[in-house]
């Protein structure tokens, strides 16, 4: 039973992955793609998790803390150059709206 | 018996939350609902599929790997979710939504005034 329900959340965790890498693609701000970027990372970790209750094992929990704290320094490190140049946070904004007048 | 129910429970909840997330990125129509939508739903579906695996292990040395992960996922997912909230909050105020016009927008929602 818990074999099916294993494959059941992988379906699930990679709808998720899928639903996050389109709101990457065409997210209309930087931040959009920020955030789907971090919510892939958290799937990943959680199919780790997955695949570490199918095969019952205890060797992944230390991949899954390392890989968790990867994807939380590229969401920091991305947002903290966004907060140090918010030119660029801004231009990105602007290319969305093209009837508003771009001062130079 | 009653730990494999335990087990496929916590692990079907954890997986609609982290699916609920997924949604709610894709379908939200500010950036501000979309990090709102990402670090509620996608800390407690982490942590309900962490539960799952203490449950399933039944180890005391990973029972203790696994809470130190629980705290670190409630430390850190929260805190990515906040700071990118802070940064739309303080440079993204100019952001029509694509139905409406951008006077309306602004006068009209709640963070526009700044």
């Amino acid at each position: 039973m818990t074999v099916y329900v294993v494959f059941f959340c992988f379906f699930l965790l990679g709808a998720t992955a899928a639903l996050a890498l389109v709101r990457l693609l065409r997210g209309p701000s930087i931040v959009d793609r920020i955030i789907g970027f971090d919510l892939v990372a958290t799937t990943v970790g959680g199919m780790i998790v997955l695949l570490s209750v199918w095969w019952r094992t205890h060797l992944f929990i230390e991949i899954m803390l390392i890989f968790s704290l990867l994807g939380f320094v590229g969401t920091v490190a991305f947002v903290s150059y966004l907060h140090n140049n918010p030119g660029k946070f801004r231009a990105t904004r602007r290319t969305k709206n093209p009837s508003e007048p771009t001062d130079p | 018996m009653i730990r494999e129910i335990l087990v496929c429970l916590l692990l079907l909840t954890g997986s609609l939350l982290m699916f609920l997330a997924g949604l709610g990125l894709l379908r939200f129509s500010d950036a501000l609902c979309r990090a709102h939508a990402l670090a509620k739903a996608s800390t407690c579906g982490i942590c309900l599929l962490l539960l799952a695996l203490w449950i399933t292990l039944n180890d005391e040395i990973s029972g203790l790997k696994i809470f130190l992960v629980i705290t670190f996922s409630f430390l850190t997912i929260p805190l990515a979710g906040h700071l990118t909230a802070l940064l739309i909050y303080r440079h993204g105020h100019k952001s029509p939504a694509p139905t409406a016009p951008a006077e309306t927008n602004v006068s009209g929602s709640p963070h526009g005034e700044r």
